[in-house]
């Protein structure tokens, strides 16, 4: 690798992952036949079944939005509750506001009071696009990497992805919010009930065009002739959602940002 | 003596938290220590005193926003005196202009008149080397205009134009509350006038405000007195101008790295990217951007910022190469990274030049300039990051005369898809970053390459 330096302004040696010599050491691996792909492993946990779209909807219940807020407001620190029931609000008959935060929160609230159903995932959300045009539904984490924005979430989580055999190269990893639970300092926890993979396609170049998904919903191959495009930043971790123009959006960095378009899903587990 | 500058010669109120922290009596610090002191820390080791410092050598306008008692005009005032020697007509280098209604800088400052030829002629605050222009927005919009000049280093006299200053420097510093009507018989001021000043600083913004513990100091050291007090006065002068030079051939000569930051900033922004359509932002830039495909939750970095103008990318060069000055000032070790340095010059040079979507400005950052302009210029800075040795490898090989513009990554490693044989590139998919189909545009550093081999192959055939 190169180790140049042309600075005038700065001073600090810049390490470059250019390796001049690469593709003739590529061209030779591939004509003795001892080329392979760069290895990504994929599915180390793999997601249960996808829902019915029937079965998926906003929170309409106002019964339900008035215990989830009272749930908040018992379970979390008063401190945290701007990144909390403070964003939300019942309006028109539905709940409108949606972060990562909130989203997990009701995952943990549903676990625990309404086991029957549980927050939707990508995998879930991309059955019906169609119905949550106009809308962002936050349903994942991306982690990319262990020292950029959001870095002290990113290495709360990696530390216990690493137990479970994750290593920092596997990144970018997206985690399910589903499975996950908050601490008092809302850190992200893994349970058991935690999904996360390997993809790749979080280091897409930003804006990529897809159309396949995966069985987390995520994109398998690029396709410049469809509409569908996937947000993409370095950051450690990003939050991810399905925005209203059903992209995959695992750019911003906020995890905590909310507004009326936010909505959270929940899915219920086809019966008998 | 030597002319060589030190970071003791700048030091202000730093001064005389040492004398107090070593015990000097109360009346020897009053008397022999300049007061302004504020030393939060912004990037690297740089207080915010320094920030301002910073400008003061590399000659860039400068204004200093924030509500009454924020330290503002002490710290230029203290400036003035402990940098500068004072006033002009007191053996000093420094003219100081308060701002009001009536004000006329040509006619009270900068001429006078001959009453044997019955003309206007320069004064010697022409020569000044620090223009102090304090509350300059108590002066109406038609009186500012006058400050045009002050902020482009020069007077128009005659029908000439009188440079400010002596051998190319003067430095303009201007101080105003900016408060939305909140101080009477304040008035707003131009975006004309703004753009004059390279650097802002408003500190209104905790993260220019002093800290707690130099506010707790300041107490004890000083008096209750409110009003403004002298610093010793002291002409640093000679050595400032030495400075000056240093940081001026510094900007001159950058390096590739803040070269490629510069055109990222200047060519990248201008970047339009509607689906499908790659543009210039024309003047339906943000209106164009709210129904715009590429645009969800009206955060794409396209829609946010538009291109800077020479005027700032110029002092974003200057005040990068003054901001590392000074560093190497206060610490000879410090390990500085150029693209780092660069995008925090940018940060503090572009909040108010007007680069901004106004739209989001209002409804997202109530036109905190600086806030909204500190979040995307994080965001830009990742983006380069992220492309870093792509641009800054391709640029390096187009020196040397090689085209690199197309990519592939194996294990952590990125190659040069070109010299992949026909078979490997069966096998590896091809990385094309130098696009503009994206939200800041990268084609620019094919057209940068090309240059630079066109560069090379010139002074090739001169040898």
């Amino acid at each position: 690798m190169t180790n140049q330096n042309h600075q005038i302004l700065g001073n600090k040696k810049r390490t470059s992952r250019f390796n001049p010599d690469l593709a003739e050491q590529i061209n030779k691996a591939v004509e003795r036949g001892e080329f392979n792909p760069q290895h990504t492993p994929e599915g180390e946990e793999t997601p249960r079944g996808t829902l019915p779209s029937e079965d998926l909807s906003f929170i309409q219940d106002q019964d339900l939005y008035n215990e989830f807020r009272e749930y908040l407001e018992t379970t979390f620190l008063p401190a945290h509750q701007d990144k909390l029931s403070q964003k939300l609000s019942y309006v028109n008959g539905v709940m409108k506001g949606s972060n990562s935060y909130i989203a997990v929160a009701m995952d943990m609230f549903l676990k625990q009071q309404r086991p029957s159903i549980r927050t939707a995932t990508q995998a879930d959300l991309e059955t019906d696009l169609q119905k949550f045009k106009e809308f962002y539904v936050d349903t994942g984490l991306a982690l990319r990497n262990l020292t950029q924005e959001n870095k002290q979430q990113g290495i709360h989580l990696f530390k216990q992805l690493n137990k479970r055999g994750i290593s920092e190269r596997d990144l970018p990893l997206w985690i399910n919010l589903r499975g996950l639970t908050l601490d008092n300092n809302l850190n992200f926890n893994l349970t058991d009930e935690s999904q996360y993979k390997i993809a790749q396609c979080l280091n897409w170049k930003l804006g990529t065009h897809y159309s396949q998904t995966d069985d987390f919903g995520l994109p398998t191959q690029k396709d410049l002739n469809s509409s569908r495009q996937i947000w993409t930043v370095n950051y450690s971790l990003s939050r991810a959602y399905l925005d209203k123009y059903s992209g995959l959006d695992s750019s911003y960095p906020s995890l905590a940002d909310s507004n009326d378009s936010g909505r959270v899903v929940v899915a219920k587990p086809r019966s008998g | 003596m030597s002319d060589k500058l030190t970071y003791e010669d700048l030091k202000l109120g730093e001064k005389a938290q040492e004398a107090y922290l070593r015990g000097e009596p109360l009346d020897y610090i009053r008397e022999n220590c300049p007061v302004y002191l504020n030393t939060r820390e912004v990037f690297s080791g740089l207080n915010v005193t320094d920030l301002v410092v910073a400008a003061e050598l590399a000659g860039i306008p400068t204004l200093l926003v924030g509500d009454t008692g924020c330290g503002k005009s002490q710290l230029v005032d203290d400036i003035y005196n402990a940098h500068f020697n004072g006033n002009i007509s007191q053996g000093g280098q420094g003219v100081k202009i308060r701002g009001k209604l009536d004000l006329d800088v040509y006619e009270e400052i900068y001429t006078r008149l001959n009453k044997e030829k019955l003309t206007r002629e320069p004064t010697q605050a022409v020569q000044a080397m620090i223009h102090y222009l304090d509350e300059i927005n108590r002066c109406p919009s038609p009186i500012q205009n006058q400050f045009f000049g002050l902020g482009d280093g020069y007077l128009e006299h005659a029908g000439m134009k009188l440079p400010l200053g002596q051998k190319g420097y003067s430095w303009t510093a201007a101080t105003a509350n900016l408060g939305n009507g909140e101080f009477q018989g304040t008035f707003s001021m131009d975006k004309a006038l703004y753009n004059r000043f390279g650097v802002a600083i408003d500190f209104d913004y905790e993260m220019f405000s002093p800290a707690s513990e130099d506010e707790m100091l300041i107490d004890k050291l000083r008096s209750a007195d409110p009003r403004i007090k002298q610093a010793p006065r002291k002409d640093l002068t000679k050595k400032i101008l030495q400075a000056n030079a240093e940081i001026n051939e510094s900007a001159e000569n950058t390096g590739l790295e803040a070269s490629a930051v510069i055109n990222f900033l200047r060519f990248g922004t201008r970047n339009c990217y509607r689906e499908g359509i790659v543009q210039r932002k024309g003047k339906t830039w943000p209106i164009n951007c709210q129904d715009c495909p590429n645009n969800p939750e009206d955060k794409s970095l396209c829609s946010l910022l538009k291109s800077p103008q020479p005027r700032t990318f110029q002092a974003t060069l200057r005040y990068a190469s003054a901001l590392q000055y000074i560093l190497r000032l206060k610490n000879p070790k410090a390990e500085i990274d150029s693209v780092d340095l660069m995008f925090k010059a940018f940060e503090l040079t572009g909040a108010y030049q007007s680069l901004l979507n106004t739209n989001i400005l209002n409804s997202d950052y109530s036109e905190q300039s600086p806030l909204m302009m500190a979040n995307i210029v994080e965001r830009l800075r990742n983006d380069f990051r992220q492309n870093q040795d792509f641009i800054l490898d391709s640029l390096e090989q187009a020196q040397q005369g090689a085209k690199l513009e197309t990519f592939f990554q194996s294990e952590g490693q990125i190659g040069d898809y070109s010299s992949l044989s026909d078979k490997a590139k069966e096998k590896i998919p091809e990385i094309n970053p130098f696009t503009d189909k994206r939200e800041i545009g990268l084609s620019w550093v094919k057209e940068q390459g090309e240059l630079e081999r066109k560069i090379r192959e010139a002074r090739r055939e001169q040898e």
